[in-house]
């Protein structure tokens, strides 16, 4: 225990680094500059962003038996059912399973499904293949149909070297990665997507579906591009950016705040790279409402 | 875990401050400057650009003292508000998958800038080719190996065709 201990420790210890030390002094150019960088790139929008229609609460009958059975893994069936009511997460030898519904969040792992390197490697599935199955895997986890977005399938590799030689020794395919983004009103909805590994025998080996409940609130109705350029513009002075940052820029949907089930806000999601760390972030589009001293 | 600005300096990750201290005491961290798990620490993580691309897998293991495993980035992460539950679901994950896998599920994010890929790599170490395989797929925050009985091999596990921004696609 007091081992275990040692070792969570060490592998929370967060050390984080100041990234910005103090505040930025203000600087009325760089922040124009960055603004007309910005204005070129920020996409049109209109009041459709307002006409997102609710999401289906596909959590509903979600649990994690339900998601056990779906993927196979009975011994965590079973561990489900002697837990109590309402329990979000299952650990087996084989496997586990973690559903947080408020955040919409699911989590499989099949253990006896990690692949072997050094076996007869099994031909993984093409992208078609990868793609019908990873389809086919939210569907049974029930996420809406409506709302999936683009999709990628790639390849989860491995590379392993002695220290004797300079590159690898092997390096082997070891499974496929459907991932997919969520879309509603044709629009992103940002940081709501799924991953699933995918074995040659076209097994979930695991999944990891971030996908909460869509609702909009919208009390204030929308700022004017003026006003969203402002604002970004008063972020990435207040990040430090240089006047030369590569901007780019999308708009979609985004969380208003970080709590758990909070509602969706149309934003404009910024990306921003001057040479040191990338930032991403949102300028919401919308009005807050006279209530809200966030 | 590191979270610090980063980059690739001659195959060797340094992490910096956005902004020096004033005087001469600015922090720094270099990979051939580390010892890692000298005090026992098994698994670091590291949210810094271009920690671990994939020109530096032939040599990180020369970091290692009795560390298992370091997770970073094939070149430039992003950072945000909206991406710092990846990282609470990371270790959330890492107790019932293998750390690889939850660093990976986690942080690969398809065109996050609308055009780049975010590129996370899992790398370990071990004392033969089946160890350093079996630490790198199989090891996690509840089910910890013991420490590598030496560091003859490493091994990586990444997204193949990910193409992030400040490297080629790996």
């Amino acid at each position: 225990m007091k081992k275990l201990f040692k070792i969570a420790a060490a592998a929370f210890s967060l050390v984080i680094f100041p990234m910005i030390a103090h505040a930025a002094p203000p600087n009325p150019q760089q922040k124009a500059a960055l603004i007309r960088s910005l204005d070129a790139v920020l996409p049109v929008w209109g009041a459709e962003v307002l006409r997102a229609p609710a999401g289906v609460d596909w959590t509903g009958n979600l649990n994690v038996a339900g998601v056990a059975r779906s993927f196979n893994l009975s011994e965590v069936v079973e561990l489900a059912a002697g837990a109590p009511a309402g329990t979000e997460g299952v650990k087996g030898k084989t496997g586990f399973v973690r559903v947080d519904k408020a955040r919409g969040f699911v989590r499989m792992v099949n253990n006896l499904l990690v692949p072997r390197i050094g076996a007869t490697p099994i031909p993984l599935p093409n992208d078609d293949q990868t793609n019908a199955i990873g389809l086919k895997a939210l569907g049974q986890l029930g996420i809406p149909s409506g709302e999936i977005g683009p999709s990628n399938a790639a390849t989860q590799m491995a590379a392993d070297g002695s220290v004797a030689s300079a590159r690898p020794d092997r390096v082997s395919a070891i499974l496929r990665l459907y991932s997919v983004d969520r879309n509603i009103n044709k629009l992103p909805v940002f940081g709501s997507n799924a991953v699933i590994a995918i074995t040659g025998r076209g097994e979930v080996q695991r999944l990891k579906v971030q996908w909460p409940m869509f609702k909009l609130d919208v009390p204030g109705g929308l700022l004017t591009r003026a006003e969203v350029l402002d604002r970004a513009g008063d972020t990435m002075v207040d990040q430090y950016l240089r006047a030369t940052a590569v901007l780019k820029a999308e708009i979609g949907y985004a969380p208003a705040d970080n709590t758990v089930g909070s509602p969706y806000i149309p934003v404009a999601m910024i990306s921003a790279a001057d040479g040191q760390t990338p930032l991403l972030f949102s300028v919401p589009l919308t009005k807050p409402s006279a209530a809200d001293d966030r | 875990m590191i979270a610090t600005h980063g980059a690739d300096s001659s195959g060797v990750w340094s992490g910096t401050m956005r902004v020096d201290e004033a005087g001469d005491g600015n922090c720094n961290i270099r990979r051939d400057e580390m010892q890692i798990g000298d005090s026992d620490l098994e698994f670091l993580h590291l949210s810094s650009c271009n920690s671990m691309d994939a020109n530096q897998w032939g040599s990180w293991w020369r970091a290692f003292s009795r560390a298992h495993q370091v997770d970073g980035f094939h070149g430039f992460m992003w950072i945000g508000n909206g991406l710092i539950s990846n990282y609470r679901n990371f270790a959330d994950d890492a107790f019932g998958g293998s750390i690889s896998s939850s660093w990976l599920d986690n942080h690969y994010v398809v065109n996050i800038s609308g055009s780049d890929d975010q590129c996370p790599v899992a790398y370990a170490v071990g004392s033969t080719q089946a160890d350093v395989v079996n630490r790198l797929l199989n090891e996690r925050y509840d089910n910890v190996f013991g420490d590598p009985a030496s560091v003859s091999w490493w091994a990586a596990t990444y997204v193949a065709g990910c193409d992030p921004a400040n490297e080629t696609a790996l």
